[in-house]
Parts: structure tokens; C-alpha cells; sequence
């Protein structure tokens, strides 16, 4: 897998305006809402052969083949059994993919400080920002790095 | 069991299955322009749409009398006019479990004008009439069987025609 942690790359990412906040595993996310496109319920997806640990499946959008991304391996969470609550958000990158979530909470609008970069000594390309909700942080993940993950 | 797509819950896999043919078709765009006259009905909290070409009158009805031995979705009998008509249950032939209101009290009925069909459905409000555009209808992903598309205020169309025709809802005289 190839990822970009060049500090540059990261410094010129656009800093989200609001934030779609996920359930993926356990745990609370953040995806820039820019970067969101529709949320759709889970559907039985396509399997295709020597899938990565990133690649859930395929699934046909309104004609337009798309791939599924599980991010619990790259997230260090354990897989868990696809259930009808689950959903799929379909974000545009570089490329359109979906992203398999637990479930789809609120849309946050950034304060003024309500998002930070993330110190560079914690650099990771998966989560430039944090987002501060109430009292506890939130990682916001960018959809360029998620798309990689397949 | 696909390989290396994790167990789907049991029991998930037919609705999983009908969601993915849903959003497998194309929006629905028949002619361009093309727009129909609908009435607007709520169930539940839910809004749906049927064309209006299909009914032929909105009556707010009282003294219905229940037909024992019937379906679920037969709510019983009322006249009309002198027409007796029996009442279906919209919500129940939708899956949406059965008439919240009492029908002891007025409720208001769609009567179907279609051929074969002297029946009229029961509703919980009527919204009112409204205009709706086939090519901007989006598909819908609730997995109802008989939606047609989902428009304005997220209010669900239904095919009525294909719904009443499915054969799931005869009710004969036996």
C-alpha cells in the first residue's frame, strides 16, 4: 500500500468547513463533508477474487461500479458482521468510492478552532485532522487516503 | 457465504439483495418533462403519493362495519352513496403495519376508480393534491415493493396499479 506523509501534501489539505460524523466499530468519526455524496443503506455487495483486507466488495450504483471500502483493518478494529443497519457513504476523492460505516450520526459545523492538524510527530496520512467535540476528540479521516486503502 | 466479504446477519440477505437491485437501476427518466398529478397521503409518519388518475373520489367515512374472517388489510364494509365498498388498509398492504387510527371515527378513504376495483383505501391524513416530475424522481432505497420513486418532502410514490394487481390483495365473497 502506498500513502502520502509528505508534511507538505498534509499542510495544503483543505482544513473540512463541517464534519460527517460516523460510527465505525466502537468508535466516532469524522469524514469532511465536502468529500460526502449520498449515504446509502448497506446492500449485498459483489465479491471480487484476491480482494486486499481493504476491499469489501463491488456494488452497482445507478449503473456505475463502485468499490467498497472496509476501513476496520487499516483502523486496528476487528471485523464485524455486516448487518441491514449498516451504511455505505459514498465519498468522491480522486476517484468515487464507498466507505462501509456502522452508522451515520450528525453533520458538525466547524467553529472557529473546532478542528485542528494533528501534531506532525503524529503524522498519519489517514487522520490530517482532529476534530474537538464537546470534551472529547474526534478523527477526522481523509477520503484520498482512505481510497488508497484498497 | 462470499469470499472475503464478512457473514451477513442472518436473515439480512434477501433485503440486502433487493437493496443492491434498487440501486442498481437508473433514476427513473421516461419522457422528459413528464408530470403527473398525485395525491399526497400520510401513514404513519410517512408521506406517500398516488396518481390521481387512479382514484375517483376522497370521502371521510364513519360506521364502518368490520367483516369478520377477512385479511388484515380488509378494515370492512361501508356505504357510500348507497354503494357498499369495502375498505382496505393502505398501511397494512404496504408493510407498514396496520391502520393507527380507529375506525369507529371518521377516517378518510381514497376511492379507486381503477376497473375491477370498487374498494377504497384507508389513510391516515390526506395532504393534498401536488404535481410530481417522473424524470426527477429519485429511486427509492426504504425497499418497498411498490415504490415508484421518491419526490418532493421525501413522499414515496406508489405504483397503485401494481400493487392492487400483485394478486396478494383479492378478496373474494367466499
Amino acid at each position: 500500500m502506498v500513502v502520502d506523509s509528505d508534511p507538505q501534501t498534509r499542510a495544503s489539505a483543505v482544513r473540512p468547513r463541517a464534519v460527517l460524523l460516523v460510527k465505525i466499530g466502537d468508535r466516532q468519526y469524522g469524514l469532511p463533508l465536502e468529500a460526502v455524496e449520498r449515504v446509502l443503506p448497506m446492500a449485498y455487495l459483489l465479491s471480487v477474487p484476491d480482494n486486499g483486507d481493504g476491499l469489501l466488495g463491488m456494488l452497482d450504483f445507478h449503473g456505475e461500479v463502485l468499490p467498497v471500502i472496509d476501513p476496520h483493518p487499516r483502523l486496528g478494529l476487528p471485523r464485524r458482521t455486516l448487518t441491514a443497519e449498516h451504511r455505505l457513504v459514498l465519498l468522491r476523492a480522486t476517484t468515487s468510492f464507498l466507505l462501509w460505516v456502522d452508522d451515520v450520526q450528525e453533520v458538525v459545523e466547524n467553529g472557529p478552532d473546532a478542528v485542528s492538524m494533528v501534531p506532525a510527530q503524529q503524522a498519519n496520512p489517514l487522520v490530517p485532522w482532529v476534530l474537538r467535540l464537546h470534551d472529547s476528540l474526534v478523527p477526522v479521516l481523509a477520503p484520498s487516503a482512505l481510497e488508497l486503502l484498497r | 457465504m462470499m469470499a472475503g466479504i464478512p457473514m451477513w446477519d442472518p436473515g439480512a440477505e434477501t433485503v440486502l439483495k433487493q437493496r443492491a437491485e434498487q440501486l442498481a437501476r437508473l433514476p427513473i427518466a421516461p419522457d422528459a418533462g413528464d408530470e403527473v398529478e398525485v395525491l399526497v397521503c400520510r401513514l404513519g409518519t410517512e408521506r406517500y403519493a398516488v396518481e390521481s388518475r387512479h382514484l375517483r373520489a376522497v370521502q371521510w367515512v364513519s360506521g364502518v362495519t368490520p367483516v369478520p374472517n377477512t385479511p388484515e388489510f380488509v378494515v370492512g364494509i361501508v356505504s357510500v352513496r348507497g354503494e357498499l365498498v369495502t375498505l382496505l388498509d393502505l398501511a397494512s398492504m404496504i408493510g407498514l403495519g396496520s391502520y393507527s387510527g380507529d375506525v369507529a371515527d371518521t377516517c378518510p378513504v381514497l376511492l379507486l376508480g381503477l376497473t375491477l376495483w370498487r374498494s377504497g383505501l384507508v389513510v391516515d391524513t390526506v395532504v393534498g393534491v401536488e404535481r410530481f416530475k417522473l424524470n426527477s424522481l429519485q429511486p427509492s432505497l426504504s425497499g418497498r415493493e411498490f415504490a415508484r420513486g421518491v419526490g418532493p418532502d421525501n413522499t414515496v410514490l406508489l405504483d397503485l396499479e401494481a400493487l392492487l394487481n400483485s394478486g396478494r390483495f383479492n378478496v373474494t365473497d367466499d
